[in-house]
Protein backbone atom coordinates (compact mmCIF):
# COMPACT_ATOMS: atom_id res chain seq x y z
CA UNK A 1 0.00 0.00 0.00
CA UNK A 2 0.58 3.49 0.61
CA UNK A 3 3.22 4.03 -2.47
CA UNK A 4 1.16 6.70 -3.45
CA UNK A 5 0.71 7.79 -0.30
CA UNK A 6 4.49 7.98 0.30
CA UNK A 7 4.62 9.83 -3.15
CA UNK A 8 2.04 12.56 -2.07
CA UNK A 9 3.78 13.14 1.13
CA UNK A 10 7.03 13.83 -0.51
CA UNK A 11 5.20 16.18 -3.21
CA UNK A 12 4.01 17.89 -0.36
CA UNK A 13 7.30 18.35 1.28
CA UNK A 14 9.17 19.06 -1.43
CA UNK A 15 6.83 22.31 -2.30
CA UNK A 16 8.13 23.59 1.24
CA UNK A 17 11.11 25.80 1.02
CA UNK A 18 13.56 26.01 3.65
CA UNK A 19 12.09 27.70 6.95
CA UNK A 20 14.95 30.67 8.45
CA UNK A 21 16.03 29.91 11.70
CA UNK A 22 17.12 32.36 14.00
CA UNK A 23 21.09 33.13 13.42
CA UNK A 24 21.86 33.20 17.26
CA UNK A 25 20.22 29.58 17.50
CA UNK A 26 24.49 28.23 19.50
CA UNK A 27 24.36 31.40 21.33
CA UNK A 28 20.98 30.80 22.65
CA UNK A 29 21.40 27.13 22.89
CA UNK A 30 25.10 27.21 24.93
CA UNK A 31 23.11 30.20 27.02
CA UNK A 32 20.88 27.59 28.33
CA UNK A 33 23.29 24.92 29.04
CA UNK A 34 25.03 27.24 31.45
CA UNK A 35 21.73 28.38 32.92
CA UNK A 36 20.64 24.78 33.36
CA UNK A 37 24.24 23.95 34.60
CA UNK A 38 23.84 27.03 37.07
CA UNK A 39 20.23 25.94 38.17
CA UNK A 40 22.18 22.08 38.62
CA UNK A 41 24.50 23.14 40.57
CA UNK A 42 22.06 25.85 42.95
CA UNK A 43 19.80 22.91 42.93
CA UNK A 44 22.11 20.46 44.87
CA UNK A 45 23.24 23.37 47.46
CA UNK A 46 19.15 23.86 48.07
CA UNK A 47 19.21 20.19 48.46
CA UNK A 48 21.96 19.96 50.54
CA UNK A 49 20.95 23.00 52.50
CA UNK A 50 17.45 21.58 52.88
CA UNK A 51 18.64 18.32 54.05
CA UNK A 52 20.60 20.03 57.04
CA UNK A 53 17.56 22.87 58.16
CA UNK A 54 15.35 19.20 58.05
CA UNK A 55 17.36 17.68 60.27
CA UNK A 56 17.23 20.86 62.60
CA UNK A 57 13.69 21.05 62.51
CA UNK A 58 13.40 17.23 63.27
CA UNK A 59 15.15 17.52 66.25
CA UNK A 60 13.42 20.36 66.93
CA UNK A 61 10.99 19.80 70.55
CA UNK A 62 8.53 22.35 69.00
CA UNK A 63 7.89 20.84 65.76
CA UNK A 64 4.45 20.93 66.16
CA UNK A 65 3.66 24.09 67.53
CA UNK A 66 5.01 25.63 64.02
CA UNK A 67 1.81 24.16 61.30
CA UNK A 68 -0.97 26.90 62.55
CA UNK A 69 -3.78 24.09 61.32
CA UNK A 70 -2.61 21.63 63.77
CA UNK A 71 -1.16 17.96 62.16
CA UNK A 72 -2.09 15.99 59.43
CA UNK A 73 -4.52 13.15 61.10
CA UNK A 74 -2.22 9.62 61.39
CA UNK A 75 -3.04 7.76 57.53
CA UNK A 76 -4.14 11.54 56.15
CA UNK A 77 -6.82 13.57 55.67
CA UNK A 78 -9.24 15.17 52.68
CA UNK A 79 -8.18 18.67 52.46
CA UNK A 80 -11.13 21.43 53.34
CA UNK A 81 -10.23 23.22 50.04
CA UNK A 82 -10.42 20.80 46.74
CA UNK A 83 -9.24 23.21 44.22
CA UNK A 84 -8.12 22.40 40.43
CA UNK A 85 -4.54 21.90 39.61
CA UNK A 86 -2.50 25.02 38.00
CA UNK A 87 -2.18 24.12 33.56
CA UNK A 88 1.58 24.33 34.24
CA UNK A 89 1.58 21.61 37.21
CA UNK A 90 3.96 18.94 36.20
CA UNK A 91 3.35 15.61 35.29
CA UNK A 92 4.06 12.63 37.52
CA UNK A 93 5.09 9.74 36.25
CA UNK A 94 6.47 8.02 39.21
CA UNK A 95 2.50 6.79 39.92
CA UNK A 96 3.93 5.60 43.56
CA UNK A 97 2.92 8.24 45.01
CA UNK A 98 0.92 7.06 48.21
CA UNK A 99 -2.32 6.89 49.14
CA UNK A 100 -4.85 9.43 47.80
CA UNK A 101 -7.63 11.49 49.95
CA UNK A 102 -9.26 12.70 46.68
CA UNK A 103 -9.49 12.03 43.16
CA UNK A 104 -10.90 14.21 40.24
CA UNK A 105 -10.62 14.74 36.24
CA UNK A 106 -9.22 18.38 35.66
CA UNK A 107 -10.22 21.35 33.44
CA UNK A 108 -7.55 19.90 31.49
CA UNK A 109 -8.85 16.46 31.63
CA UNK A 110 -5.93 15.42 33.14
CA UNK A 111 -6.21 12.59 36.35
CA UNK A 112 -5.58 14.26 39.54
CA UNK A 113 -5.16 12.90 43.15
CA UNK A 114 -4.29 14.66 45.79
CA UNK A 115 -2.17 12.70 48.60
CA UNK A 116 -3.58 12.03 51.46
CA UNK A 117 -0.32 12.87 53.83
CA UNK A 118 0.60 15.94 52.82
CA UNK A 119 -2.37 17.54 50.82
CA UNK A 120 -0.30 17.68 47.54
CA UNK A 121 -2.54 17.63 44.09
CA UNK A 122 -0.55 15.66 41.29
CA UNK A 123 -1.41 15.69 37.74
CA UNK A 124 -1.11 12.02 37.29
CA UNK A 125 0.69 10.68 33.76
CA UNK A 126 -1.36 6.92 34.03
CA UNK A 127 -0.20 4.96 30.75
CA UNK A 128 -3.26 5.02 28.28
CA UNK A 129 -5.08 7.63 29.33
CA UNK A 130 -7.43 9.21 26.70
CA UNK A 131 -9.42 12.08 26.79
CA UNK A 132 -12.58 9.97 25.50
CA UNK A 133 -12.18 7.79 28.11
CA UNK A 134 -12.52 9.60 31.48
CA UNK A 135 -14.11 7.62 34.07
CA UNK A 136 -11.42 7.29 37.15
CA UNK A 137 -12.73 5.81 40.75
CA UNK A 138 -10.58 6.05 44.26
CA UNK A 139 -11.67 3.56 46.74
CA UNK A 140 -13.34 4.45 49.97
CA UNK A 141 -9.50 3.85 51.46
CA UNK A 142 -7.56 6.18 48.66
CA UNK A 143 -5.33 3.03 48.32
CA UNK A 144 -6.60 2.16 44.48
CA UNK A 145 -7.54 4.32 41.74
CA UNK A 146 -9.40 2.46 39.09
CA UNK A 147 -9.58 3.82 35.43
CA UNK A 148 -9.81 2.36 31.98
CA UNK A 149 -7.73 2.59 28.70
CA UNK A 150 -7.40 0.53 25.52
CA UNK A 151 -4.15 -1.89 25.35
CA UNK A 152 -3.29 -3.94 22.42
CA UNK A 153 -7.18 -3.66 20.69
CA UNK A 154 -9.04 -4.60 23.97
CA UNK A 155 -10.74 -2.55 26.55
CA UNK A 156 -9.24 -3.03 30.26
CA UNK A 157 -10.99 -1.59 33.65
CA UNK A 158 -7.38 -1.34 35.46
CA UNK A 159 -6.71 -0.78 39.33
CA UNK A 160 -3.65 1.21 40.26
CA UNK A 161 -2.19 1.20 43.81
CA UNK A 162 -0.62 4.21 44.42
CA UNK A 163 1.60 2.88 47.28
CA UNK A 164 3.39 0.61 44.83
CA UNK A 165 2.83 2.44 41.98
CA UNK A 166 2.02 -1.14 40.25
CA UNK A 167 -1.48 -1.27 37.68
CA UNK A 168 -3.39 -4.50 38.08
CA UNK A 169 -5.95 -4.90 35.02
CA UNK A 170 -9.54 -6.09 36.42
CA UNK A 171 -11.64 -6.53 33.68
CA UNK A 172 -10.64 -6.91 29.89
CA UNK A 173 -13.11 -6.47 26.85
CA UNK A 174 -11.97 -7.30 23.04
CA UNK A 175 -12.41 -3.86 21.01
CA UNK A 176 -11.66 -0.60 21.16
CA UNK A 177 -15.26 0.83 20.33
CA UNK A 178 -16.60 0.17 23.94
CA UNK A 179 -16.57 2.93 27.09
CA UNK A 180 -17.18 2.31 30.47
CA UNK A 181 -19.58 5.23 31.30
CA UNK A 182 -18.93 4.93 35.61
CA UNK A 183 -17.07 3.20 37.41
CA UNK A 184 -18.07 3.35 41.46
CA UNK A 185 -16.27 1.29 44.58
CA UNK A 186 -18.08 -0.84 47.02
CA UNK A 187 -18.31 0.74 50.66
CA UNK A 188 -15.41 -0.89 51.48
CA UNK A 189 -13.83 -1.43 48.30
CA UNK A 190 -14.70 -4.92 47.62
CA UNK A 191 -16.15 -5.02 44.30
CA UNK A 192 -15.41 -2.54 41.29
CA UNK A 193 -19.02 -1.86 39.42
CA UNK A 194 -19.44 -0.22 36.47
CA UNK A 195 -21.66 0.52 33.92
CA UNK A 196 -21.33 1.12 29.56
CA UNK A 197 -24.32 2.82 27.07
CA UNK A 198 -22.48 0.21 24.41
CA UNK A 199 -20.68 -3.16 25.68
CA UNK A 200 -20.54 -4.72 22.15
CA UNK A 201 -24.13 -4.46 21.15
CA UNK A 202 -25.67 -3.87 24.24
CA UNK A 203 -25.90 -1.79 27.41
CA UNK A 204 -24.42 -3.37 30.38
CA UNK A 205 -23.46 -3.43 33.87
CA UNK A 206 -21.12 -5.33 35.68
CA UNK A 207 -19.07 -6.01 39.12
CA UNK A 208 -15.45 -6.81 39.17
CA UNK A 209 -12.70 -7.70 41.41
CA UNK A 210 -9.24 -9.35 40.78
CA UNK A 211 -9.51 -12.93 40.06
CA UNK A 212 -13.58 -12.44 39.45
CA UNK A 213 -15.90 -10.66 36.71
CA UNK A 214 -19.64 -10.48 36.16
CA UNK A 215 -21.60 -8.96 33.12
CA UNK A 216 -25.07 -8.03 33.04
CA UNK A 217 -26.61 -7.58 29.69
CA UNK A 218 -29.49 -4.47 30.15
CA UNK A 219 -32.95 -4.16 27.41
CA UNK A 220 -31.72 -0.14 28.66
CA UNK A 221 -29.22 2.40 28.99
CA UNK A 222 -28.23 2.63 32.50
CA UNK A 223 -26.90 6.04 34.21
CA UNK A 224 -25.16 4.53 37.03
CA UNK A 225 -24.50 1.76 39.19
CA UNK A 226 -23.83 1.25 42.60
CA UNK A 227 -22.77 -2.68 44.69
CA UNK A 228 -22.58 -3.71 48.17
CA UNK A 229 -19.72 -5.08 49.72
CA UNK A 230 -21.70 -8.73 49.14
CA UNK A 231 -21.43 -8.11 45.68
CA UNK A 232 -25.14 -7.09 45.00
CA UNK A 233 -25.44 -4.69 42.13
CA UNK A 234 -28.13 -1.83 41.49
CA UNK A 235 -28.72 0.47 38.92
CA UNK A 236 -30.45 3.65 37.85
CA UNK A 237 -31.53 4.13 34.15
CA UNK A 238 -31.37 7.26 32.24
CA UNK A 239 -35.30 7.95 32.69
CA UNK A 240 -34.26 7.83 36.61
CA UNK A 241 -35.56 4.58 37.44
CA UNK A 242 -34.07 2.50 40.10
CA UNK A 243 -33.21 -0.97 39.79
CA UNK A 244 -32.82 -3.21 43.01
CA UNK A 245 -31.76 -7.19 43.22
CA UNK A 246 -34.79 -9.04 44.05
CA UNK A 247 -34.78 -11.42 46.73
CA UNK A 248 -34.17 -14.87 46.01
CA UNK A 249 -33.94 -14.25 42.09
CA UNK A 250 -30.69 -13.25 39.92
CA UNK A 251 -32.79 -10.56 38.28
CA UNK A 252 -32.92 -7.03 39.17
CA UNK A 253 -36.68 -5.27 39.84
CA UNK A 254 -37.43 -2.04 39.35
CA UNK A 255 -38.48 0.19 42.54
CA UNK A 256 -41.55 3.10 41.98
CA UNK A 257 -40.15 6.14 43.62
CA UNK A 258 -41.27 9.67 43.31
CA UNK A 259 -37.78 10.87 42.75
CA UNK A 260 -35.86 10.98 39.56
CA UNK A 261 -32.29 8.58 40.60
CA UNK A 262 -29.12 9.90 39.23
CA UNK A 263 -25.99 8.49 40.78
CA UNK A 264 -25.99 6.76 44.10
CA UNK A 265 -24.24 4.71 46.36
CA UNK A 266 -24.93 1.94 49.44
CA UNK A 267 -24.41 2.33 53.00
CA UNK A 268 -22.16 -0.28 54.48
CA UNK A 269 -24.77 -2.58 55.25
CA UNK A 270 -26.46 -2.44 52.45
CA UNK A 271 -30.06 -0.99 53.94
CA UNK A 272 -29.84 2.39 52.38
CA UNK A 273 -29.14 4.32 49.35
CA UNK A 274 -27.53 7.77 49.16
CA UNK A 275 -29.53 9.30 46.17
CA UNK A 276 -28.34 11.40 43.54
CA UNK A 277 -31.51 13.55 42.64
CA UNK A 278 -32.97 16.46 40.75
CA UNK A 279 -31.74 19.59 42.23
CA UNK A 280 -34.28 20.55 45.52
CA UNK A 281 -33.75 21.86 49.37
CA UNK A 282 -33.07 18.23 51.05
CA UNK A 283 -31.30 15.08 50.22
CA UNK A 284 -33.02 11.64 49.41
CA UNK A 285 -31.41 8.45 50.77
CA UNK A 286 -33.60 5.56 49.78
CA UNK A 287 -34.14 2.45 52.89
CA UNK A 288 -34.05 -1.13 50.65
CA UNK A 289 -36.11 -2.54 53.74
CA UNK A 290 -38.70 -0.15 53.42
CA UNK A 291 -38.54 0.74 49.93
CA UNK A 292 -39.49 4.50 50.74
CA UNK A 293 -37.38 7.48 50.06
CA UNK A 294 -36.19 9.21 53.11
CA UNK A 295 -35.74 13.05 53.27
CA UNK A 296 -33.32 15.24 54.99
CA UNK A 297 -34.35 19.39 54.31
CA UNK A 298 -31.42 21.35 54.65
CA UNK A 299 -31.37 23.37 57.82
CA UNK A 300 -32.36 26.80 57.48
CA UNK A 301 -30.06 29.71 56.72
CA UNK A 302 -27.86 26.59 54.53
CA UNK A 303 -28.06 25.90 51.23
CA UNK A 304 -30.92 26.84 48.95
CA UNK A 305 -31.66 24.71 46.29
CA UNK A 306 -28.76 22.90 45.20
CA UNK A 307 -27.91 19.36 42.80
CA UNK A 308 -26.49 16.71 45.64
CA UNK A 309 -24.06 14.04 44.27
CA UNK A 310 -23.56 11.03 47.22
CA UNK A 311 -19.62 10.71 47.22
CA UNK A 312 -19.83 7.98 50.09
CA UNK A 313 -20.76 6.95 53.63
CA UNK A 314 -18.75 7.53 56.92
CA UNK A 315 -20.39 4.48 58.24
CA UNK A 316 -24.43 2.91 57.92
CA UNK A 317 -25.80 6.05 58.94
CA UNK A 318 -23.66 9.25 57.85
CA UNK A 319 -23.39 9.81 54.00
CA UNK A 320 -21.03 12.01 52.14
CA UNK A 321 -22.82 14.70 49.60
CA UNK A 322 -20.84 16.70 47.17
CA UNK A 323 -23.91 19.85 47.03
CA UNK A 324 -23.94 22.35 44.00
CA UNK A 325 -25.93 25.32 44.91
CA UNK A 326 -28.01 26.69 41.99
CA UNK A 327 -27.20 30.22 43.21
CA UNK A 328 -23.83 30.37 41.83
CA UNK A 329 -21.77 29.23 45.16
CA UNK A 330 -19.22 26.54 45.39
CA UNK A 331 -19.84 23.53 45.84
CA UNK A 332 -19.58 22.03 49.18
CA UNK A 333 -18.95 18.57 51.47
CA UNK A 334 -21.94 18.03 53.76
CA UNK A 335 -22.03 14.92 56.00
CA UNK A 336 -25.95 14.46 57.28
CA UNK A 337 -27.71 11.36 58.30
CA UNK A 338 -30.79 9.92 55.84
CA UNK A 339 -33.50 11.44 57.46
CA UNK A 340 -34.70 14.15 60.51
CA UNK A 341 -34.62 12.50 63.52
CA UNK A 342 -33.62 12.53 67.53
CA UNK A 343 -29.95 11.25 66.31
CA UNK A 344 -29.86 13.26 63.37
CA UNK A 345 -26.71 15.10 62.29
CA UNK A 346 -26.16 17.70 59.87
CA UNK A 347 -23.09 18.98 59.09
CA UNK A 348 -22.29 21.54 56.00
CA UNK A 349 -19.46 23.41 55.17
CA UNK A 350 -17.14 20.16 55.45
CA UNK A 351 -15.35 20.68 52.74
CA UNK A 352 -15.29 23.27 49.77
CA UNK A 353 -14.77 21.99 46.06
CA UNK A 354 -13.55 24.70 43.80
CA UNK A 355 -15.68 24.22 40.53
CA UNK A 356 -18.90 22.25 39.71
CA UNK A 357 -16.52 20.45 36.76
CA UNK A 358 -14.55 18.83 39.61
CA UNK A 359 -17.49 18.22 41.63
CA UNK A 360 -18.85 16.04 38.66
CA UNK A 361 -15.70 13.96 38.87
CA UNK A 362 -15.15 13.86 42.14
CA UNK A 363 -13.92 10.87 44.17
CA UNK A 364 -13.30 10.67 47.64
CA UNK A 365 -11.79 8.32 50.50
CA UNK A 366 -14.16 8.50 52.52
CA UNK A 367 -12.38 6.24 55.09
CA UNK A 368 -10.36 9.36 55.73
CA UNK A 369 -12.86 11.18 57.69
CA UNK A 370 -12.40 10.99 61.46
CA UNK A 371 -15.75 9.89 63.45
CA UNK A 372 -18.21 11.96 64.69
CA UNK A 373 -17.38 13.38 68.29
CA UNK A 374 -20.42 14.81 68.79
CA UNK A 375 -19.37 18.49 68.52
CA UNK A 376 -20.19 21.01 65.97
CA UNK A 377 -16.33 21.90 65.95
CA UNK A 378 -14.75 18.85 65.28
CA UNK A 379 -12.68 19.15 61.88
CA UNK A 380 -13.34 16.40 59.56
CA UNK A 381 -10.69 17.46 57.06
CA UNK A 382 -7.39 19.18 56.92
CA UNK A 383 -6.10 22.57 55.59
CA UNK A 384 -3.22 22.18 54.77
CA UNK A 385 -2.25 25.72 53.68
CA UNK A 386 -0.57 26.61 50.32
CA UNK A 387 0.01 23.26 48.87
CA UNK A 388 0.52 24.46 45.11
CA UNK A 389 3.96 25.68 46.07
CA UNK A 390 6.76 25.27 48.89
CA UNK A 391 5.07 22.95 52.09
CA UNK A 392 4.56 26.18 54.50
CA UNK A 393 6.81 24.45 57.20
CA UNK A 394 9.90 24.58 55.32
CA UNK A 395 9.95 27.38 53.24
CA UNK A 396 12.29 29.15 55.26
CA UNK A 397 14.40 26.46 54.93
CA UNK A 398 14.07 26.30 51.30
CA UNK A 399 14.47 30.91 51.29
CA UNK A 400 17.87 30.48 53.54
CA UNK A 401 18.74 27.49 50.85
CA UNK A 402 18.19 29.61 47.69
CA UNK A 403 20.03 32.75 49.16
CA UNK A 404 22.90 30.84 50.24
CA UNK A 405 23.38 29.12 46.68
CA UNK A 406 22.81 32.79 45.28
CA UNK A 407 25.89 33.93 47.68
CA UNK A 408 27.95 30.67 46.62
CA UNK A 409 27.59 31.10 43.14
CA UNK A 410 28.35 35.01 42.98
CA UNK A 411 31.36 34.02 45.02
CA UNK A 412 32.44 31.92 42.54
CA UNK A 413 31.63 33.88 39.68
CA UNK A 414 33.69 36.73 41.35
CA UNK A 415 36.61 33.95 42.59
CA UNK A 416 36.57 33.08 38.43
CA UNK A 417 36.97 36.57 37.32
CA UNK A 418 39.79 37.17 39.61
CA UNK A 419 41.59 33.68 37.93
CA UNK A 420 40.89 34.88 34.47
CA UNK B 1 35.36 34.12 18.34
CA UNK B 2 33.94 31.25 16.38
CA UNK B 3 35.14 27.59 17.89
CA UNK B 4 35.10 24.44 16.05
CA UNK B 5 31.93 22.85 17.95
CA UNK B 6 29.89 26.48 16.84
CA UNK B 7 31.23 25.63 13.27
CA UNK B 8 30.54 22.12 13.10
CA UNK B 9 27.07 23.53 14.25
CA UNK B 10 26.40 26.07 11.57
CA UNK B 11 27.58 23.27 8.84
CA UNK B 12 24.71 21.17 10.54
CA UNK B 13 22.25 23.34 10.29
CA UNK B 14 23.34 25.05 7.13
CA UNK B 15 23.37 21.37 5.54
CA UNK B 16 20.03 19.76 6.99
CA UNK B 17 17.96 22.91 6.88
CA UNK B 18 15.72 22.14 4.30
CA UNK B 19 14.98 18.66 5.00
CA UNK B 20 14.27 19.50 8.23
CA UNK B 21 11.91 22.09 7.16
CA UNK B 22 10.06 19.21 5.32
CA UNK B 23 9.74 17.38 8.10
CA UNK B 24 8.66 19.63 10.16
CA UNK B 25 5.62 20.69 8.45
CA UNK B 26 4.51 17.62 7.65
CA UNK B 27 4.59 17.25 11.39
CA UNK B 28 2.50 19.91 12.14
CA UNK B 29 0.84 21.04 8.46
CA UNK B 30 2.20 24.77 9.35
CA UNK B 31 4.89 26.36 8.48
CA UNK B 32 4.84 29.00 11.32
CA UNK B 33 4.79 25.91 13.52
CA UNK B 34 7.21 23.94 11.68
CA UNK B 35 9.41 26.92 11.80
CA UNK B 36 9.07 27.25 15.95
CA UNK B 37 9.52 23.14 15.56
CA UNK B 38 12.76 23.44 14.06
CA UNK B 39 14.41 26.04 16.02
CA UNK B 40 13.39 24.86 19.09
CA UNK B 41 14.77 21.32 17.97
CA UNK B 42 18.02 23.04 16.71
CA UNK B 43 18.53 24.81 19.91
CA UNK B 44 18.01 21.65 21.73
CA UNK B 45 20.70 20.36 19.70
CA UNK B 46 22.90 23.06 20.61
CA UNK B 47 22.38 22.80 24.00
CA UNK B 48 23.69 19.09 23.97
CA UNK B 49 26.57 19.55 21.21
CA UNK B 50 29.63 18.19 22.90
CA UNK B 51 27.45 14.89 23.22
CA UNK B 52 25.67 14.93 19.88
CA UNK B 53 27.84 16.35 17.44
CA UNK B 54 29.08 12.71 16.11
CA UNK B 55 24.83 12.22 14.81
CA UNK B 56 23.41 15.63 15.32
CA UNK B 57 20.50 14.33 12.82
CA UNK B 58 19.03 11.56 14.54
CA UNK B 59 19.07 13.62 17.93
CA UNK B 60 17.37 17.00 16.33
CA UNK B 61 14.20 14.75 14.53
CA UNK B 62 13.53 12.61 17.63
CA UNK B 63 13.64 16.10 19.65
CA UNK B 64 11.42 17.19 16.57
CA UNK B 65 9.09 14.11 16.99
CA UNK B 66 8.54 14.52 20.84
CA UNK B 67 8.11 18.24 21.13
CA UNK B 68 5.41 18.29 18.14
CA UNK B 69 3.55 15.73 20.61
CA UNK B 70 4.00 17.82 23.14
CA UNK B 71 2.85 20.64 22.74
CA UNK B 72 0.05 19.59 20.90
CA UNK B 73 -0.55 17.63 24.19
CA UNK B 74 -0.08 20.65 26.06
CA UNK B 75 -2.67 22.55 23.94
CA UNK B 76 -0.15 25.80 23.64
CA UNK B 77 -1.96 26.18 20.64
CA UNK B 78 -5.10 24.99 18.14
CA UNK B 79 -4.39 22.71 15.29
CA UNK B 80 -6.22 24.64 11.91
CA UNK B 81 -6.58 23.05 8.56
CA UNK B 82 -4.25 24.63 6.08
CA UNK B 83 -5.43 27.22 4.24
CA UNK B 84 -4.10 27.70 0.92
CA UNK B 85 -0.25 27.76 1.07
CA UNK B 86 2.14 28.06 -2.23
CA UNK B 87 0.18 27.28 -5.14
CA UNK B 88 2.95 26.60 -7.76
CA UNK B 89 1.65 23.40 -8.52
CA UNK B 90 -1.35 23.19 -11.40
CA UNK B 91 -4.45 23.08 -10.70
CA UNK B 92 -5.40 19.26 -10.15
CA UNK B 93 -2.02 18.07 -8.16
CA UNK B 94 -2.95 21.28 -5.83
CA UNK B 95 -6.37 20.11 -5.20
CA UNK B 96 -5.07 16.52 -4.35
CA UNK B 97 -2.18 18.28 -1.95
CA UNK B 98 -4.62 20.94 -0.06
CA UNK B 99 -6.77 17.82 0.40
CA UNK B 100 -3.82 15.63 1.92
CA UNK B 101 -3.13 18.65 4.14
CA UNK B 102 -6.21 19.50 5.45
CA UNK B 103 -6.95 15.72 6.22
CA UNK B 104 -2.99 14.96 7.97
CA UNK B 105 -4.06 18.41 10.11
CA UNK B 106 -7.49 16.58 11.28
CA UNK B 107 -5.38 14.01 12.80
CA UNK B 108 -4.11 14.12 16.19
CA UNK B 109 0.13 15.05 16.49
CA UNK B 110 0.54 10.87 17.54
CA UNK B 111 -1.26 9.86 14.45
CA UNK B 112 0.49 12.75 12.25
CA UNK B 113 3.39 11.44 13.65
CA UNK B 114 3.41 8.19 13.21
CA UNK B 115 2.36 8.34 9.72
CA UNK B 116 4.85 10.94 8.75
CA UNK B 117 7.92 8.45 9.75
CA UNK B 118 6.00 5.45 8.12
CA UNK B 119 5.08 6.65 4.91
CA UNK B 120 7.98 9.91 4.43
CA UNK B 121 11.16 8.99 6.73
CA UNK B 122 10.37 5.41 5.69
CA UNK B 123 10.89 3.99 9.19
CA UNK B 124 9.96 0.36 10.22
CA UNK B 125 7.52 -0.17 13.06
CA UNK B 126 9.58 -1.15 15.35
CA UNK B 127 12.54 1.96 14.05
CA UNK B 128 9.62 4.25 14.44
CA UNK B 129 8.37 2.59 17.88
CA UNK B 130 11.80 3.32 19.17
CA UNK B 131 12.05 6.93 17.73
CA UNK B 132 8.59 7.88 19.32
CA UNK B 133 9.25 5.43 22.54
CA UNK B 134 6.37 3.57 22.00
CA UNK B 135 5.45 -0.12 21.72
CA UNK B 136 5.31 -1.88 17.99
CA UNK B 137 1.81 -2.25 18.61
CA UNK B 138 1.33 0.89 19.44
CA UNK B 139 2.91 1.86 16.54
CA UNK B 140 0.49 -0.49 14.35
CA UNK B 141 -2.69 0.45 16.01
CA UNK B 142 -1.88 4.52 15.58
CA UNK B 143 -0.60 3.60 11.85
CA UNK B 144 -4.24 1.79 11.03
CA UNK B 145 -6.34 4.37 13.32
CA UNK B 146 -4.68 7.45 11.28
CA UNK B 147 -5.01 5.54 7.69
CA UNK B 148 -8.83 4.75 8.62
CA UNK B 149 -9.11 8.25 9.48
CA UNK B 150 -7.50 9.36 6.68
CA UNK B 151 -9.83 7.22 4.73
CA UNK B 152 -12.74 8.95 6.31
CA UNK B 153 -11.77 12.41 6.06
CA UNK B 154 -10.57 12.17 2.68
CA UNK B 155 -12.44 9.50 0.49
CA UNK B 156 -10.69 11.17 -3.07
CA UNK B 157 -7.50 10.02 -1.09
CA UNK B 158 -8.52 6.34 -0.72
CA UNK B 159 -6.86 5.32 -3.95
CA UNK B 160 -3.66 6.87 -2.34
CA UNK B 161 -4.42 5.24 1.17
CA UNK B 162 -5.32 1.65 -0.32
CA UNK B 163 -8.24 -0.49 1.45
CA UNK B 164 -6.13 -2.99 3.34
CA UNK B 165 -3.68 0.04 5.02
Amino acid sequence: MSDDLRTRMHHVADEVTPLPVSADLWRRGRAARRRAQALAVAAVLVFLASVGGGVALWSAPDREARTASGEVPAGGAIPSRIEDIPEDLEVTTDLAVGRASVAFISATGDPVVITANDGVPRRLGLPGWALERRTLALSPDGRFLAYQRVDAGTTVISRLDLETGREEVLHRQPGEELTYDTLTWSPGGEWLAWSSSRYGDVPAVGRIRPGESRTTALPFTPSSVAVTDSGALALTSMRGGLFLPVDGQRGLGRVTTDVSVGAFAFSPDGHYLSLGTEPGTSSSTFDVRTQEVLRHPFPPGTLGRSAARPVGWLDDRLQVLVVQPFDGSVPELVVTTPDVGAASTWRGSVGSVSTNGIANSLSLAVDLIPDLDGTSSQELTHDFGDTAGTPRDVSWIIGLGVAAAIALLLGLRLLWRRLT
Amino acid sequence: MITGDEAGFDAFVAGRQAALSRTAYLLTGDHHLAQDLVQAALMQAARHWTRIHTSPEAYVRRAMYHQNISWWRRRRFTESPLLGHDGTADAVDTDLRLTLDQALARLTAKQRTVLVLRFYEDLTEVETARALDLSTSTVKSTTRHALARLRTLAPELADLIGADA
